[in-house]
């Protein structure tokens, strides 16, 4: 005991200095990779390796149980690591403990990783074979490589997972217990309605972790957890319905999920695309529609004849912009009944040396009184567009021409204004809601900020908007195409199903997005249908296994293997089903083992019965001046009782009454017994104490513990009417005086036989006049019972006797066996019955 | 009424312990009876009082199990006395000789009444 707590605390020890000689090697805030710097953290191994092996409490775990801790370990260090990453706020003891935990996660220390998970799971275990040690090992081992391969990664911890979530103990939990776990589960799944997956799965609200390991172990870690999640999930359900108590809930569910479910994402997935496509068109053909539009407004003024004249004009040359103003004015009334607000600037740039002319419209802002250059990154085809220039956002169309005298740039600007939004709507039939430009009510807004750079953020709150579509905005200034904003639509169904006339002239732009959206519903569809085609299988596969197992046990039974037990996971209908014919089985073993012990007892009764017929005299002896009749009875076939003449010298006749405790086939023999040992007695001396003595003797040689035989021994003298008797425990003789109308019991009180050795029983006698009677009887009339339990007793036989005393032998014994009849009522005999009735003539 | 089973209950007192039975004295019955009885022996009692008032039926094997029991406490040195006996059973332990080796008494106190 001392020693397993000595090797304890040095295993603890020389773990933590390995560690902390680990996390001292690393230089705090170094821009390089751990690995790096941690060669030296190799020198710690042996530490680490001996330190682990002292501490040997994993053996005691199996294979599983030390995969799921392995899982358990990674994730909750990582867990840990990102929680002191948030309450650590000093940028420099931050960094440390950064990398201090990142360090478990980098190439080499990764090593050191694997080798402290191979120590913890003590794979040299005697138990495990070296096929699942060396599965282990591959599993351990791919688990760190794939750490840089986010898919495989993920395939892996499925794989992991599948194995550890067999969680017997969701078996072993009470239904309500798996309910309220499933319950939560779906008040998670519930909750990530409220909280965009996309978050959970690339989860920018974390801290942000520099990592060598592709940067990317936050998404690992969220995903994991939340493929973990899943599959609890799944498991949860699965075992829900596997112990469910109802079948017809189950065969609900089968259908449910192999048939509704899969056929349910599939429609899902086409009615989604269908709703897409229609209100991506309706968005498309907004977005182009309103770029269309302008550009057609400024081609119309690039190729008009009007410009074109002017440029002509030889005035043109002469300084005056007054004709451009004019122009320029014109087209603006002209556009503004399309986007109202809008203004334009046309230049024209003559050969080097003459003043560029700049013709303005009305409307337009001071600060794009002036003649100025497309900036370098310019492209033809990015016009018509959204453009941020000098702090205000515009939809601009931008022409260009080149003729031979003169360079034409003409810039139509469409202030983003609220009156060009509702105008966007009227047109195009959506509502579009963008910031600041607030409209009262529901529907979504958008705030567009400018900073002082020029760059544009945005933020979105969207209550009910379900879909939404990016908007880009190109900073003037640099050509950084930043977002905008969006545009939340919502559509009515009638736009969606109205809208099926796609535009497919244009195909980049939307059918990309629309073939995006399709793939990845698609995928999602094609995982739900696996899971529930998955689930489903399971329940039909559980519902098919149940019924198969019966359709077995039913065959098992059948070919008389009683010892089957149909075995059932589930708690439905079938199980109990089975569990009924376990107890059929069972009763029917039980049954068939009664009636095998019936049938033995029976032929041993029989047996017996021959064996005790064999023993008692065949007839009562004829007498002269004596009247003699015995009745027996046994309680069952046979009895330990005996009765006997023997015909002596001298005229005498000997009388044997005994009772042996106990029936059947061993009372049978040992009356057997009795009897040939009274015979062979009698012929040395017939005298009452030699054949007791002798024949107790026999008894406790033969008899073992607890069996006892009562024995009445009397030899009567025909000619004088003298009885001589002995009796060993066994009742006493019933003596009727005719003359004095009494009875007497001739007592002759001792032990049974077989009770102590070399007893010596006394003799004593009685004598005889005509009229008499001498009653020998077993303790079957006295114990004579009736419903209440009340025996017939000692008294009511004594009763017996005397009122019907001058009967006739024989009609003295039927009166006693009428009235026992009467008075046991139906209540069956409990011992056998064994009378001898003797009258004096 | 008949396959009552036998429950019993022993009362110790400064020499001597009362064993008083409930039920029918059979096989099963008499087995009880004998093993705490030879629990009291073991724990030094060489005096018992066997209350049979509630117990109103005793077959041959139950006699056979007090005559095993009689003739331990006899080796003892000790004694057994019988109280609350039906008239019948009386009678049937009187025929089988153990009230050779045995007292009877109507009543329990009287039974210890004779011991002290």
């Amino acid at each position: 005991m001392r020693r397993v707590l000595f090797n304890k605390t040095i295993g603890y020890l020389l773990i933590l200095i390995a560690a902390s000689g680990w996390l001292l090697f690393l230089k705090p805030g170094a821009a390089e990779p751990p690995s790096v710097q941690s060669w030296w953290v190799l020198l710690l191994l042996p530490l680490m390796i001996v330190g682990g092996y002292l501490l040997d409490f994993w053996r005691r775990w199996d294979l599983s149980q030390r995969l799921k801790a392995f899982v358990s370990l990674y994730l909750s260090l990582y867990g840990l690591h990102l929680l002191v990453s948030y309450l650590v706020q000093t940028p420099h003891l931050q960094a440390r403990v950064k990398r201090g935990f990142l360090s478990l996660f980098d190439p080499l220390t990764a090593l050191l990783a694997i080798m402290l998970a191979i120590l913890f799971c003590q794979l040299y275990y005697p138990p495990h074979g070296r096929r699942r040690k060396f599965l282990f090992f591959a599993i351990i081992g791919l688990f760190f490589l794939s750490l840089a391969a986010n898919g495989f990664f993920i395939l892996l911890v499925i794989l992991i997972l599948f194995h550890g979530l067999k969680l017997p103990w969701l078996v072993t939990v009470s239904h309500p217990s798996r309910i309220k776990l499933f319950l939560i589960l779906v008040g998670f799944w519930i909750s990530l309605l409220f909280f965009p997956i996309r978050f959970l799965i690339s989860p920018q609200i974390l801290p942000e972790a520099t990592l060598f390991l592709g940067g990317g172990l936050q998404q690992l870690f969220m995903k994991t957890l939340f493929v973990y999640i899943l599959l609890l999930t799944i498991r949860v359900a699965i075992s829900l319905v596997e112990t469910s108590q109802r079948l017809r809930s189950k065969t609900a569910l089968s259908y449910l999920f192999r048939a509704v479910l899969p056929i349910g994402a599939l429609i899902g997935v086409v009615l989604l695309n269908y709703t897409f496509q229609g209100v991506y068109f309706r968005f498309h053909t907004l977005y182009q529609g309103i770029f269309q539009r302008l550009d057609q407004h400024g081609e119309r003024i690039i190729t008009g004849e009007k410009l074109n004249q002017l440029i002509r004009t030889s005035k043109l040359y002469g300084g005056t912009s007054s004709p451009l103003n004019s122009l320029a004015a014109e087209e603006e009334r002209i556009i503004a009944a399309d986007f109202p607000g809008t203004f334009l600037k046309i230049q024209l740039t003559p050969p080097e040396g003459r003043p560029k002319l700049v013709g303005l419209s009305p409307s337009t802002p001071p600060e794009f009184r002036r003649a100025e250059s497309l900036p370098p990154w310019f492209r033809e085809d990015i016009s018509p567009n959204f453009f941020a220039e000098k702090g205000e956002k515009f939809l601009k169309c931008i022409k260009s021409k080149k003729t031979e005298t003169v360079e034409v740039l003409l810039q139509i600007y469409v202030p983003f204004t609220k009156e060009a939004i509702e105008e966007i709507e009227r047109l195009y039939q959506v509502t579009l809601r963008l910031s600041p430009s607030p409209a009262e009510g529901d529907s979504a807004t958008m705030q567009i900020q400018q900073d002082a750079e020029g760059g544009v953020s945005l933020s979105l709150s969207s209550p009910g908007a379900f879909l939404r579509f990016p908007l880009t905005i190109i900073n003037w200034n640099n050509g950084v195409t930043t977002e905008l904003g969006s545009v939340q639509l919502f559509p009515s169904w009638k736009h969606v199903f109205t809208s099926s006339t796609f535009d497919l002239s244009d195909p980049n732009s939307y059918l990309t997005s629309t073939k995006v959206f399709a793939y990845v519903t698609l995928s999602i569809a094609l995982i739900i249908i696996i899971i529930s085609s998955f689930v489903g299988g399971r329940i039909s596969k559980g519902i098919r296994q149940s019924l198969h197992s019966l359709v077995i046990g039913t065959k098992k039974i059948g070919e008389g293997d009683l010892d089957y037990k149909i075995g059932m996971k589930s708690r439905d209908e079938y199980y109990n089903l089975a569990t009924a014919f376990n107890l059929m089985t069972d009763n029917l073993k039980r049954y068939m083992a009664e009636m095998v012990e019936k049938e033995r007892i029976e032929h041993e009764l029989k047996t017996a019965s021959k064996i005790q017929s064999s023993i008692l005299p065949e007839k009562d002896p004829s007498l002269e001046g004596y009247e003699v009749i015995s009745y027996f009875h046994p309680a069952k076939e046979v009895g330990g009782d005996y009765y006997d003449y023997l015909h002596l010298p001298d005229n005498r006749l000997g009388i044997v009454i005994g009772d042996v405790s106990g029936h059947g086939i061993a009372a049978g023999l040992l009356m057997s017994m009795a009897k040939s040992c009274l015979y062979n007695q009698v012929k040395t001396s017939y005298r009452v104490e030699d054949v007791l003595f002798a024949m107790n003797n026999m008894v406790h040689e033969l008899l073992h513990k607890r069996l006892l035989m009562s024995f009445c021994y009397s030899i009567l003298d025909l000619k004088r009417r003298r009885l001589t008797y002995s009796s060993a425990g066994h009742h006493f003789p019933y003596h009727y005086s005719a003359s004095e109308a009494a009875l007497y019991s001739l007592e002759s009180i001792a032990y049974p036989l077989g009770v102590r050795r070399d007893t010596h029983y006394k003799k004593k006698s009685a004598h005889f006049k005509p009229g008499d009677l001498l009653i020998f009887y077993s303790d079957g009339i006295i114990e004579t019972m009736d419903g209440k339990g009340e025996l017939f007793g000692f008294e009511r036989f004594e009763e017996l006797i005397v009122r019907n005393a001058h009967l006739a032998p024989a009609e003295l014994k039927e009166s006693i066996l009428r009235e026992l009849k009467e008075f046991a009522r139906g209540t069956p005999q409990g011992d056998d019955i064994a009378v001898i009735i003797i009258k004096v003539k | 009424m008949l396959e009552q089973e036998l429950t019993l209950t022993a009362r110790k007192g400064d020499k001597y312990a009362v064993i008083a039975t409930e039920g029918y004295i059979n096989n099963p019955g008499g087995e009880k009876i004998a093993r705490r009885c030879y629990q009291l022996m073991d724990e030094g009692y060489k005096h018992f009082i066997l209350n049979f008032s509630k117990s109103k039926v005793i077959n041959s094997i139950g006699i056979s199990i007090l005559i095993e029991i009689i003739e331990k406490v006899l080796e003892l040195k000790g004694s057994l006395s019988f109280c609350g006996l039906t008239n019948t059973i009386a009678k049937t332990f009187r025929i089988m000789g153990l009230t050779q080796y045995t007292k009877i008494f109507p009543t329990e106190e009287e039974a210890i009444t004779a011991l002290s």
